[in-house]
């Protein structure tokens, strides 16, 4: 008897709670960059949010909102950072940039991060 | 239409030009074209660094460099986001053309953008990405027009793998340009190539541990280890210009010549 193949149901994704067009594209443009950075850089979608990981250990979060998202830089002292705008978008880009190479380098190296 | 929303030319961008008959004297060209697929061996850092190496050996440089591989040269040349990141969600891949920043290796308070210096510069130029190929192309073939007889330079990771299909692309695009394979390698060994132009970075030891940094090595400690094997390299990457001039019947010689820029 041939069983019968249920397709799992659609997970939603959290950009789509992004209601502004030029925000959503945004969001989906960052998390492509970041997941571009390195092999290693594993973006996660969750139901109301996207970890990016590296190394398994918690890079940034990203949290979508009707008109904007919400960026949490690092895992231990975070910052956090509202993107509306490539402009915005840009510097969180860089942050997560100068973040992932810190952790890339003390991984790599044993240098302490941050000296 | 926005303006951004119109193809760019890299003559539009680029401010150096290795022919004319009037204007202002220019040390002579280099070209770095990157267009690595590999995402481990950081090839922005390097070429950031090779390109400031050949700028304090009084070669001007042109980097072209792909778009949307992150963090590229332009990021580890200290450069503002706005300027390093070519990427606007609301431009299409095959009609963002190219855009670019010129930079000033050579002056204190670097990077510099603007002025007319006859000092060396690097030509930060980006290009769209290698796939989906066509618009790549297409790109290749304006890098060719524009540089016309200067020698590229093909900075590849070695992922071998990959090596082949872009190989393919970049020839399309080129024609029988004079291609130098530079080969990035995160291993520690300087493991000989069948191709005997290949150069191997793989002898850059340490090179990891100044990934934090956001000024090439050469800019910033010119007399470390580091600025010193980039340095090497640059000899080599000369050597291997004048032999493929001369081999081209080049009416001029590295260090005699200068390129003129037109008014």
């Amino acid at each position: 008897m041939q069983s019968m193949r249920l397709e799992p149901p659609r997970q939603p994704d959290p950009g789509d709670l992004i209601a502004d067009r030029r925000v959503r594209e945004l969001y989906y443009g960052f998390l492509d960059a970041i997941s571009g950075i390195h092999d290693e850089v594993e973006v996660r979608t969750m139901q109301l949010e996207s970890r990016v990981y590296f190394g398994g250990t918690l890079l940034c979060r990203v949290v979508p909102y009707q008109a904007l998202f919400h960026v949490q830089v690092g895992e231990k002292n975070p910052w956090e950072i509202r993107v509306r705008d490539a402009a915005s978008c840009f510097d969180t880009l860089d942050g997560v940039l100068t973040e992932f190479l810190d952790r890339y380098v003390s991984r790599e190296c044993g240098h302490p991060s941050g000296t | 239409m926005r303006d951004t929303h119109k193809p760019r030319h890299i003559r539009d961008i680029a401010h150096l030009y290795i022919s004319g008959s009037q204007g202002r004297s220019y040390p002579p060209c280099a070209t770095l074209l990157m267009a690595g697929e590999d995402r481990r061996c950081f090839s922005g850092f390097h070429a950031a660094n090779l390109a400031a190496a050949l700028s304090s050996k009084a070669m001007s440089v042109h980097l072209f460099e792909r778009s949307g591989v992150l963090p590229n040269a332009g990021f580890f040349m200290s450069l503002p986001p706005r300027r390093y990141i070519r990427w606007d969600p609301n431009e299409d891949a095959a009609v963002a053309g190219v855009g670019g920043v010129s930079i000033d290796c050579s002056l204190k308070g670097f990077p510099t953008f603007k002025g007319d210096s006859h000092l060396p510069r690097v030509e930060l130029i980006h290009l769209p990405p290698v796939f989906p190929d066509k618009p790549f192309q297409e790109s290749l073939r304006e890098v060719r027009d524009f540089v016309k007889s200067v020698t590229i330079f093909l900075i590849l990771r070695i992922d071998r793998t990959n090596l082949g299909e872009i190989s393919e692309c970049v020839e399309k695009g080129l024609g029988p340009a004079a291609v130098c394979v530079l080969h990035l390698d995160d291993t520690d060994l300087c493991c000989p190539d069948d191709d005997p132009s290949a150069f191997d970075l793989g002898s850059l030891t340490g090179w990891k541990s100044a990934l934090r940094d956001r000024v090439p090595v050469v800019i910033r400690a010119p007399d470390a280890a580091l600025s010193r094997a980039y340095l090497s390299i640059c000899d080599r990457i000369l050597f291997k210009i004048s032999q493929l001039r001369r081999k081209a019947g080049a009416e001029y010689a590295i260090g005699t010549s200068t390129a003129t820029r037109p008014r």
